[in-house]
């Protein structure tokens, strides 16, 4: 099927996916009365502790119910409640697309609006004809008859819940991911995916070396310094490479988050007027490597070891054999600190 | 999921096995043909640790074949180079270009409420921060499928953590050694 993030409602009618985790519940009662039953169900369940996963979940629109299930909210009017579930897990959660055909209850929109802290929740609950009752805000969703057995209802919703659970999966490796929203979040994938091949690309030429090349290397590396550094410090950025770009944007964008990487890598960031008198005061021959300059931006740790990227790192690999520093090509080369 | 240790080690041969290739051109290059060097053979190698079962590495392989090709056969013996670099990777990126435009063209037909505008602007977000992460993980064009794109960042990023912890690693032993 075609998944883009974008789902768009599949028609005119509603399309109401129930949440995930309680279809069997919601087919279990649904009735065949009418395709648009007059009630309206109330907003989705209770956010739970994981408010990602949940949030994501909470798309919902309810689905209007039959008449005699009297816990949901609504009475016999006559007013359809028609959501789209849409956007499939991409958009926020919160956003409910007005159905066409009917309008959209008052009361669930600010039902819905209490339960979620969105912004865009109630802004983009329409106002439509509303229902007499308020929707109770712990009621759960169900899906209508028709749409929850409607194949791309149900395949959506399976969709959904496979990006969720993946979101969730990633919420752990990223640092930082404890965001609720989904775009937020997929900055801070995108912010780490950079980060880290930045890392390979620096840890890559910290290994390089040799006598000839310490001008080179330093060159390089000062400017990445300047980059990754201290706005204060007067970054050029003429002579930046597209990575240190790409630090300084990532700087720039959320410093915070930056310096938690950082951090969280026992890594440094140092004016570069230190580690330029630390470097000319070890060894002129030695080639030092100083990546990132900066400002410390209160109170960042600064690590004694100044090489390349300093890193105390707790997890060092099991050299095998020969082991690395011996038999490893001369591309790995020393260091100085 | 954590790089684990045993990952690191694979990659660690796989990765020295590369560098090795380039053993006899070290002393007569310079600095960034080194940096590639190391770049393409640590790629390559994080790569063929998921053996062609992911969309990414398959990806980064043919990248990196375009750049050295010889580099990647040696890498990859036999078999699985070929496999890998005859798969056509898929061409849907044209469709998406016009889905995009008929897209267009409808929205402009419908009258729209503020808190329709306002959702379909958050789903742009959303779409355009997709888009941003389909560039950076490689081959993320051709996923087109949200489910799969996820997944793959997934690997990448775990894929990435053990490149990174192994050079790191690295580096500190070197220092290590220098310092005594």
């Amino acid at each position: 099927m075609n998944s883009s993030l974008l789902t768009p409602s599949s028609s005119s009618h509603v399309q109401i996916p129930a949440t995930t985790f309680d279809h069997e519940d919601f087919l279990d009662q649904i009735f065949a009365s009418s395709p648009w039953p007059s009630d309206e169900a109330p907003p989705p369940p209770p956010p739970s502790s994981d408010g990602f996963v949940d949030s994501r979940h909470q798309q919902i629109m309810m689905m209007p119910l039959p008449s005699h299930h009297q816990n949901e909210v609504v009475d016999g009017s006559s007013v359809h409640s028609l959501y789209n579930g849409f956007s499939a897990g991409g958009s926020l959660p919160f956003h409910i697309p007005q159905g066409t055909a009917g309008g959209m209850m008052n009361q669930q929109g600010q039902a819905l609006t209490q339960k979620q802290n969105q912004p865009q929740v109630s802004a983009s609950i329409a106002t439509g004809g509303t229902a007499a009752a308020p929707p109770q805000s712990r009621t759960k969703v169900r899906a209508r008859r028709g749409q929850a057995t409607d194949p791309h209802s149900i395949a959506e919703r399976l969709r959904r819940e496979r990006i969720a659970e993946r979101m969730k999966g990633l919420q752990e490796l990223v640092p930082n991911g404890n965001k609720t929203d989904k775009a937020s979040m997929l900055d801070e994938i995108i912010d780490y995916v950079k980060f880290l091949q930045l890392q390979v690309k620096v840890l890559s030429m910290s290994r390089l070396g040799g006598g000839a090349s310490n001008s080179q290397i330093s060159e390089e590396n000062t400017s990445s310094a300047v980059a990754g550094g201290n706005q204060a410090t007067g970054n050029s950025n003429d002579s930046l490479t597209m990575t240190e770009h790409q630090v300084a944007k990532l700087m720039e964008e959320d410093m915070g988050s930056a310096m938690q990487y950082l951090q969280g890598k026992g890594l440094c960031l140092m004016p570069i007027s230190l580690a330029t008198a630390i470097s000319t005061a070890t060894c002129h021959s030695r080639n030092t490597l100083i990546p990132g300059a900066a400002g410390g931006v209160g109170g960042h740790p600064s690590s004694p070891n100044l090489s390349g990227m300093s890193v105390q790192s707790t997890n060092k690999v099991k050299l095998s054999g020969n082991g690395v520093t011996e038999g490893s090509p001369p591309l790995v080369v020393k260091e100085a600190v | 999921m954590q790089p684990t240790s045993s990952m690191k080690e694979e990659f660690l041969k796989k990765w020295q096995m590369g560098l090795q290739i380039y053993r006899p051109l070290i002393d007569n290059t310079s600095v960034s043909e080194r940096r590639k060097a190391i770049k393409l053979s640590a790629d390559v190698a994080m790569a063929s640790l998921r053996r062609g079962t992911t969309c990414w590495s398959r990806a980064l392989i043919q990248k990196t074949a375009t750049e050295d090709n010889f580099l990647v056969r040696q890498m990859l013996s036999g078999i699985k180079a070929e496999t890998l670099m005859n798969k056509k990777l898929p061409k849907v990126m044209c469709h998406r270009k016009i889905v995009r435009r008929s897209k267009k063209i409808l929205m402009r037909r419908k009258s729209k409420s503020v808190s329709e505008e306002i959702a379909a602007k958050a789903r742009k977000l959303v779409k355009r921060k997709t888009q941003g992460l389909r560039n950076v993980v490689p081959g993320g064009e051709f996923m087109n499928n949200d489910v799969l794109l996820i997944q793959e960042t997934l690997d990448y990023i775990v894929s990435l953590q053990t490149q990174v912890n192994v050079m790191r690693s690295i580096v500190d032993a070197a220092e290590a050694g220098i310092e005594r």
